[in-house]
Order: structure tokens, then C-alpha cells, then sequence
């Protein structure tokens, strides 16, 4: 009996996780795919067209310009995200007096909804009444229009998910911080290098698993943009920001063309998980 | 009380909140419109009056639930998606086509519009032929809103120009907003929107000053001279920017810019009215309007319009209770018309109390070439891809012939799409 329940346990612990993980995941991703087989429109299937979504995707001008731009996005975000994380959380390392408070600070943007993120970003970005462009004409320096830019507002999204997401991958990097060992340091110190040659040849090496991560995670969100696109830029100026998700949206919930909405998310997904793979497999050795 | 006999009741609470929300009162028509600001305080008001007057004489009550344009598209096909639509509601004419594509509209058939004293010789011909697809009427109009000009009439006088003889050909505007220019002071000869879809309808009202035909006779190209005359809309907006008569950056609140006396000519649409008029009031601002000048061969310019609609799985019931609402407005819209609109009906149009509105009627001129997106199932599609382009070409990011290209392959992609 005793054994029978030991069999049993670990499935009953697993079962809401499962549970949770078919309804909110597997079943989406299943109906995901199953939709972009179909001419789909608001009352649900017309017509089986095979592959016709995925072969309409790939010869549209617009879908392949999505794929650039988010390839764009995220070649702006990864590295900035990367490093803009790694350097925080190295200062955010060090035992002095009330760094709870900023550790807390950097954290906080994570908790704040993403629309409300990408509407204060909007405020402060708005041309000629923004508050940025406030405080340059306080200073007589001509106005910024950085949203109305094809490069800029690419950038200006990225500065905002960096805002959002940072706290985050500083709080996994300090965990991956906590666990190198202060000997190596002591070690280093006693070697005469300078702190700099620390983090070159101790904190990052050592860090590269968790780097990895913070990279996939990256990655993942960068192919997922979406929220702050939809509110700042709305995929303009002239398509300059029209990333995936946005175009998913736009074949979704403008045109009502659900079954090549359907096949965007799931390329989408294919490069996710491609780009995820491919840099477990590739650089987990050199981990 | 037993967990079975609790769990019994809250069914039945259910059962009865659900039968209250989901069930309408018989004469009820729940009516979804877009209309916000004056527009939504005076749509409420025409429905209140209905409810009062015709509505109460024939048992009809419309409850009239106001979704902010921004969202109304969205949450009109989640609630056809999930058959929890209302029993009529408000379209864009260009959205008209893709809706019956999709399914999800149902055609007014002959003998309702018959029965609920509808006359096609009653309503201005272009706004009633917007409402049709493939030969079936989806569509009963209420309005339509028409690109034109306002004139500031202080800054013409200042610039040594006739105050009461506006613009009336392309070369004419161009001379005006020279004129203007030239009195310096961070004063614009014109205004032409750069971005959104205010650049787009500009570009199709000029458009169609060359030529009648947007696509060929069966939608699956662009029209034959598509290129030459799009060349020439493009070119003949772009000097405006180029010789710095107006601003060729986006603009926050051009409106604003205008009633301070900082904007000579504006190339907008007949929904803007109430703002000028507010300013005036306000502000002291002199302004008039004029239709939109003819820079090509023909007079012609852009409109859209509001269109009453039925969507799919309206009973027949509120079906027959939401025509008389529908007729009702038609015959009542002068309030309507006020708040910067054209009537759908000739009665209307040729009544004392709509002659008497000084810059309505003036507007009106244009019904007679007045022109409407071709009813195809991607055309609001084919408007993004036009506001793309011609955002791109003013600012500069591509010259005409790569933006009228950009154009044509990105038109003949959508409509491949059909």
C-alpha cells in the first residue's frame, strides 16, 4: 500500500501542473496549428487548405518584412538586455548598507503591467508635448521625434521592454552571482588584478549558464513583442515597427483571417524554439 | 441547506441572471455604435427621442451601447464570434464588404426595405450604393463625411487674399498657401496630414481627380493608369511640403494650430467642423470651408460613411423593430448633420433648416462627385498599405516612382487575398 502510494504521489503532486500545462499550452499550441490548415474566419472553419496559409505567408511582402523587423528588434534588445542585466546585477552584488533598496528598485518595473509601461513611455516619447521634448526646448535644443522615425521607434521600443524586463534577469543573475565563490576572488585580489579583470575572467565564465538563460529568455520575449508595439507605434511609422505579433494581430483582428493568423504564431513558435535550441545544443558545451 | 440543494440554487440564481442579461425585452433593439464625443451625445439624444415619440407609438425601445471606435471593430466580431452581437449596429462603408465576406451580416431583403418605407430615390445616390456587395444591400446609410477645405479667413485678408473666394483648383490653393506662408511668424500656408489615415484619403481624393477606377473591372489588379495618376497625387501633395508651405512632420493637434491663426488652408474632413466651430465661439476664429480643390482633370473627392447594419443571428423580431428606428433616423437626421456630417436623404439635403447651416451645405456641393473605397473585402487592408506608402513618401523615405510601386504590388498582394 505504502509503495503503491509512493507510485502514485509523485503523479497526483505533478497532476495540477499538467493539468494547468494542457489547458493553458499544449491545447493553444495544438489548436494553433490545427487553425493554420484552415480558411478560418470569425464563425470558425471555411474550407481545409492544407498548407496554403504557410505558402501565402511566404510569398507576402509584409509577412517577410515582419520577419525583419523583429530580427531588427531583436538584435537591438538581446545584447542591450544581456548587458545592461549582467552590469547591474554585478554592482547590485555587493554588501553594503540599504542595497536591498536598490535590488528593490530595479525590480519594481517588472511588477508594472506593460500597458501602462508603453503609455508613460508614450507620454514621455510624444512628439513637441512629450515630456522629453519638455525638457529640450527648456534647454533650446530642437525636439526629438523619435517615434515617428522608422530606426528610433524601433529603438524606443526596445528601451522600453529593456525598463520592464531588466529587473527580472538581474534577480536571476544575482542568484547565479551568489553561487560563485568568494575565494576566487579573494584569490584574484591576492594575484594583484583589478576589478575589471574580475569580471572578464571569473564573474562572466562562471555566469555562462545563467547567461545562457538570460539570453533564451531574451530571445523568447524579443519574438514575442507585442503590448508596448500595439500601444506606442502601432506597427507605424510606415511599417517600420510592424514586428510578427503585430501582423498576427492584424491578419487576426483587422482582416478576420484567423487561419493565417494561426500560421504566423505558429512560425513564430518554430523560430522560438529553433533559436532556443540551437543555442542550448551550441553553447551548452562551452558552458 | 445541503451542499446538493446550494448548489441547486445557484444554478437557478444563474439560470435567472442569465435569462434577464441575455434574454431583451420584447420591442427591444440593443444598438451598438462607435459615435463618441458630440457624436455620441447626439446619437443619444436622437435615440432618446425615438424611444419617446415613433419608439413609444410602436412598442420599439432601442438601448444604444457606445463602444469607443478605437475598440469597435474588434469587440463587433468577438461578440458575432461568440453569436452575442446586437440587433444593429453602425459600419464604416469600407468595412462593409469584409464583414460579408465573412458571414457575418445579414442583407436587408427587398420586402423589409419596402415594408419599412425605404426609398432608394429618397437617398443621395453614392451614399446608398456604398451599402451594397455583389448586388445585395448590407448597408442603410446615415451619413457620409467628405474631404474639403477649412479656410482661415483672417490669414487670407492678412496675406492680401479674398477671404470669401477660397481655392478652387490645385494651382489656386498653391498660390494661397505661398501668400500665407510669406507673412512669416511660424505661419503655415497649409496643412496636409503626413501620417495616418487622414494622409491616405487625401491621396485617394486626388487620385480620383485622374481617374474613376482604384483596380480593374474584376478587382485583381490595379486600374490601367493607376501608375500615372497615383504619380500625379502624390507629386501635387508632396509640394506642399516641399516648398515648406506645410508642415511636413506630424502634427499633434493641427486643429489647435489652425484656430490660432497659424494654419491658412486645411485639407481635412466635414467631422472636424464642430472643433472650428467651438474655436470660433471660443476664440474668435474666422474660418470657412470649400469643397476640396480640383488639381486634376475632374472634380472628385474621398468620403465614407456611416451605414446602419444587421448582424448575423438577429431575430426577426428586433430585425423588423430596429427598421423602424432605421427609417426614423433617415427621416430625422438634421440634428445629425450638425454635428459635421452630410445627410443620406435628398429630403433632407434640400430641406430650409439643412440649406440655413452655413458650412454644411457648402460641403454638400461635393455629393455630386463624392467617392466612395470600392466595396472589396480588403480594402481596409489595401488602406494600410496605401498609408504605409504615403507615409514613406513624405517623409521621404522613398520617391514616387518607388512608393507608386511600393503601392501597386502591395494593392495587387491584398486583393490576391480576396
Amino acid at each position: 500500500m505504502a509503495r503503491q502510494r509512493a507510485k502514485v504521489l509523485p503523479y497526483l503532486m505533478a497532476g495540477p501542473y499538467i493539468l494547468m500545462f494542457a489547458i493553458f499550452a499544449a491545447y493553444p499550441v495544438g489548436r494553433a496549428i490545427y487553425m493554420s490548415l484552415f480558411d478560418w474566419g470569425i464563425f470558425g472553419p471555411n474550407a481545409f487548405v492544407g498548407v496554403a496559409n504557410y505558402l501565402s505567408l511566404f510569398g507576402d511582402r509584409r509577412f517577410w518584412s515582419s520577419v525583419g523587423v523583429t530580427t531588427a528588434f531583436a538584435a537591438i534588445y538581446v545584447p542591450m538586455i544581456v548587458v545592461a542585466s549582467l552590469l547591474i546585477a554585478v554592482l547590485l552584488h555587493r554588501r553594503l548598507p540599504g542595497i536591498t533598496i536598490f535590488r528593490t528598485a530595479f525590480f519594481i518595473p517588472i511588477v508594472i503591467n506593460v500597458a501602462v509601461a508603453a503609455i508613460a513611455f508614450n507620454w514621455l516619447l510624444a512628439p513637441d508635448v512629450g515630456f522629453v521634448d519638455q525638457v529640450l526646448r527648456f534647454f533650446g535644443l530642437p525636439g526629438q521625434r523619435m517615434l515617428s522615425q522608422p530606426g528610433w521607434a524601433l529603438f524606443a521600443i526596445a528601451i522600453v521592454a529593456l525598463w520592464t524586463q531588466t529587473g527580472f534577469m538581474v534577480v536571476i543573475l544575482l542568484a547565479g552571482l551568489e553561487n560563485i565563490p568568494d575565494d576566487l576572488y579573494e584569490a584574484a585580489r591576492l594575484d594583484g588584478t583589478r576589478p575589471f579583470y574580475d569580471l572578464i575572467y571569473i564573474t562572466i565564465p562562471l555566469l555562462r549558464p545563467i547567461l545562457l538563460i538570460v539570453m533564451v529568455l531574451s530571445i523568447v520575449h524579443a519574438f514575442q513583442i507585442f503590448g508596448e508595439v500595439f500601444i506606442i507605434t502601432q506597427g507605424g511609422p510606415y511599417g517600420s515597427t510592424t514586428v510578427m505579433t503585430m501582423l498576427l494581430y492584424e491578419e487576426g483582428f483587422e482582416r478576420f483571417a484567423l487561419g493565417r493568423a494561426a500560421a504566423i504564431g505558429v512560425v513564430i513558435t518554430i523560430i522560438i524554439a529553433s533559436l532556443s535550441f540551437i543555442q542550448f545544443r551550441f553553447f551548452r558545451r562551452q558552458v | 441547506m445541503s451542499m446538493r440543494s446550494g448548489l441547486l440554487a445557484s444554478v437557478a440564481l444563474c439560470t435567472g441572471m442569465f435569462g434577464i442579461v441575455g434574454t431583451a425585452e420584447a420591442g427591444t433593439v440593443e444598438f451598438w455604435s462607435p459615435f463618441t464625443g458630440p457624436d455620441g451625445t447626439a446619437i443619444d439624444a436622437l435615440v432618446r427621442q425615438f424611444n419617446e415619440t415613433t419608439g413609444a407609438e410602436n412598442d420599439v425601445s432601442v438601448e444604444l451601447l457606445i463602444i469607443p471606435w478605437e475598440q469597435y471593430y474588434t469587440k463587433l466580431s468577438v461578440s458575432l464570434a461568440s453569436r452575442t452581437a446586437p440587433d444593429l449596429a453602425v459600419m464604416h462603408s469600407h468595412q462593409i464588404a469584409g464583414f460579408v465576406k465573412q458571414g457575418a451580416l445579414e442583407a436587408y431583403t427587398p420586402e423589409e426595405i419596402e415594408q419599412a418605407g425605404l426609398v432608394e430615390a429618397e437617398y443621395i445616390a453614392p451614399l446608398w450604393q456604398a451599402g451594397e456587395v455583389e448586388g445585395q444591400r448590407y448597408g442603410v446609410p446615415i451619413d457620409a463625411f467628405p474631404r474639403h477645405i477649412y479656410y482661415n479667413k483672417a490669414l487670407f485678408e492678412q496675406a492680401g487674399l479674398d477671404p470669401d473666394a477660397p481655392p478652387k483648383t490645385g494651382e489656386e490653393m498653391l498660390d494661397a498657401a505661398r501668400a500665407i506662408a510669406g507673412l512669416g511668424q511660424d505661419i503655415h500656408g497649409a496643412f496636409l496630414p503626413v501620417t495616418g489615415s487622414g494622409a491616405t484619403r487625401n491621396f485617394y481624393a486626388l487620385f480620383w481627380q485622374y481617374q474613376d477606377d482604384l483596380y480593374n473591372a474584376d478587382n485583381t489588379d490595379v486600374a490601367e493608369g493607376f501608375a500615372e495618376s497615383a504619380t500625379k497625387a502624390l507629386e501635387n501633395l508632396k509640394v506642399f511640403l516641399d516648398e515648406g508651405l506645410a508642415p511636413a512632420e506630424e502634427v499633434s493637434d493641427s486643429n489647435s494650430l489652425f484656430a490660432q491663426n497659424k494654419i491658412g488652408i486645411s485639407l481635412m474632413q466635414i467631422t472636424d467642423l464642430p472643433v472650428y466651430q467651438t474655436a470660433a465661439a471660443d476664440q474668435g476664429l474666422e474660418f470657412g470651408v470649400a469643397p476640396i480643390p480640383q488639381f486634376g482633370d475632374q472634380p472628385a473627392t474621398f468620403a465614407l460613411g456611416h451605414n446602419f447594419i444587421i448582424p448575423r443571428g438577429t431575430p426577426p423580431e428586433p430585425r423588423q423593430d430596429a427598421m423602424v428606428f432605421v427609417k426614423w433616423i433617415g427621416d430625422n437626421s438634421l440634428a445629425w448633420t450638425e454635428t459635421g456630417k452630410m445627410p443620406a436623404k435628398v429630403t433632407t439635403l434640400e430641406s430650409p433648416e439643412f440649406q440655413a447651416l452655413p458650412e454644411q451645405q457648402i460641403v454638400a456641393q461635393s455629393l455630386e462627385y463624392v467617392r466612395f473605397p470600392p466595396p472589396v473585402s480588403v480594402q481596409p487592408a489595401i488602406d494600410r498599405v496605401v498609408q504605409e506608402t504615403v507615409e514613406a513618401y513624405f517623409a521621404g523615405q522613398v520617391d514616387v516612382g518607388q512608393a507608386v510601386s511600393m503601392m501597386a504590388d502591395g494593392i495587387r498582394g491584398e486583393l490576391a487575398k480576396q
